[in-house]
């Protein structure tokens, strides 16, 4: 899977970061890629995308005295981005937008009928869609980032029993919604 | 493949679709911009800042040791406390007569800059607890302002009320005190004024309104406002002219005003009237903000109108 992986700061000069201002914007610019694409998977919408990940970016370099531990910038940045996504989404829901999905091409997973296939496809996207910001977040960067149990707890600030626990729920929830009549 | 990994599969998939796989060429240059305008913003603000604080810190110090001294900047006197004899002055008109007080102006725009600095430090702190620290001040300073702003910090009452000379109330009128005056001669109201509010003030002396009003001597006018101390209650003859008077909040003075009753004044029944005093336009300061006030009488002090004179 292309999706989040663990920065290697090592190689990105971050012992530099509360030090120069240039270093830190850099550092920023080259989270922008893997930010972009997590949050246009957890909003759905490449241009929501894009706003949230400059928010977040401005965020971070506003309260860059904040990271106390250069290392841990990539965890840090993702905090503050799927935070940036959260609130987003629970704007959202105050105002509803339509979800427009990026076209891609089509590459089943399970043989079978083809329309069926096309089917599900559509169903699964959509119930995700339907989930709250929490799942949405949670199953993001667990099965699109692959990131482990412990990375998300420390990109989500919370134990990584509550990962497992919210995981969990957030799969279920995901059954429960294909089930939900509405997909009839 | 059991269940749940065909299903996690397809999530996978799922979100694999979602993924619009490359950043628009856009993005970085839009994010280094602002980030730059950013650091420009934050740079300005930092050298600015300690300019802020100061004024702030200023502002608030200013504020507190008004609140906590309770008398601004100035000579004054306290109710109780007495001269010499040798030294008293008699009470001539003018005395105590003071200027309409004008919109307080600079204490507003003061004001506003200590609040808006408050809010833009709040804005930009980092810790909570500046936040929280911020938003008592301010409302501290509403707190305080709402209480300046009204005009009923002086109550009427306690103390002695009187008036210097005094006669029975004629018949024909039900209520009031009078004046025994025939013609223009002087008289004295002798009335006690508590401070009724939570904050120090200070008695600044009659409002120009009542005192002198009238070009012609037909008609009672007030000429004069006085103070007695605590050894000389009740004697109105014996004030003293009021410069400027501190009030700690509960705390009472007595006040006297000269005036001269008018050439139509008259003790002779029945008369064709009475002109009549309810109240006395006060002036007042309370945290450098002067304001007026129109403390209400005990009773309405009265003098017949003979219409004729």
């Amino acid at each position: 899977m292309d999706g989040l992986r663990e920065a290697p700061a090592g190689v990105l000069g971050l012992g530099s970061v509360t030090g120069s201002e240039a270093s830190f914007e850099r550092l920023v610019v080259d989270h922008l890629d893997r930010g972009y694409r997590l949050a246009a998977v957890i909003l759905g919408d490449t241009g929501e995308a894009e706003e949230a990940v400059s928010d977040a970016a401005l965020l971070a370099w506003r309260s860059r005295n904040g990271l106390r531990d250069p290392a841990r910038f990539d965890a840090w940045f993702t905090r503050i981005l799927v935070n940036t996504c959260r609130d987003r989404l629970r704007t959202r829901r105050r105002r509803p937008i339509v979800e427009v999905l990026p076209s891609a091409p089509f590459e089943p997973t399970e043989p079978g009928d083809f329309r069926d296939l096309v089917h599900t496809r559509d169903e699964l996207g959509r119930a995700f869609g339907r989930l709250s910001a929490d799942d949405r977040i949670t199953l993001a960067l667990r099965f699109w980032a692959d990131l482990p149990i412990e990375s998300i707890a420390e990109r989500l600030d919370v134990p990584a029993g509550t990962v497992k626990s919210r995981l969990h729920n957030a799969v279920a929830r995901l059954r429960a919604q294909l089930d939900s009549p509405e997909n009839d | 493949m059991n269940d749940d990994t065909a299903f996690e599969a397809e999530i996978r998939a799922m979100l694999g679709r979602r993924d619009p796989g490359s950043t628009p060429s856009h993005l970085g240059a839009a994010v280094v911009e602002r980030i730059g305008l950013e650091g420009r913003r934050s740079r300005l603000t930092a050298r600015t800042r300690p300019l802020v604080n100061t004024v702030a810190g200023l502002a608030a110090v200013v504020v507190v040791t008004v609140i906590v001294l309770g008398r601004p900047i100035g000579p004054g006197s306290s109710p109780g406390v007495s001269p010499a004899p040798s030294t008293v002055p008699a009470l001539v008109a003018g005395d105590g007569v003071v200027a309409a007080p004008g919109a307080p102006l600079l204490q507003l725009l003061l004001a506003a800059g200590v609040v808006i600095g408050i809010g833009v430090l709040a804005a930009r702190a980092s810790r909570r607890i500046v936040g929280y620290a911020a938003v008592t001040a301010i409302l501290g300073i509403v707190w305080v302002g709402s209480m300046i702003g009204t005009s009923d910090a002086l109550r009427g009452g306690g103390g002695g009320f009187g008036v210097d000379p005094f006669m029975e109330r004629p018949s024909s009128f039900s209520d009031g005190m009078f004046v025994r005056a025939d013609g223009d001669v002087e008289f004295r109201i002798l009335f006690g004024v508590v401070n009724d509010s939570r904050l120090p003030l200070d008695i600044v002396g009659l409002a120009p309104d009542q005192a002198n009003l009238q070009d012609t001597t037909d008609t009672p006018r007030l000429l004069a406002l006085g103070y007695l101390p605590d050894d000389d209650c009740c004697l109105p003859e014996r004030a003293r002219p009021l410069s400027r008077m501190s009030l700690q909040p509960g705390d009472l003075v007595q006040l006297v005003v000269l005036g001269r009753a008018g050439r139509c004044a008259t003790t002779r029944e029945p008369s064709t009237g009475a002109m009549l005093y309810e109240s006395i336009n006060l002036v007042y300061e309370q945290l450098t903000i002067l304001h007026t006030e129109a403390v209400r009488l005990t009773d309405a002090v009265s003098i017949q109108n003979s219409g004729v004179c």
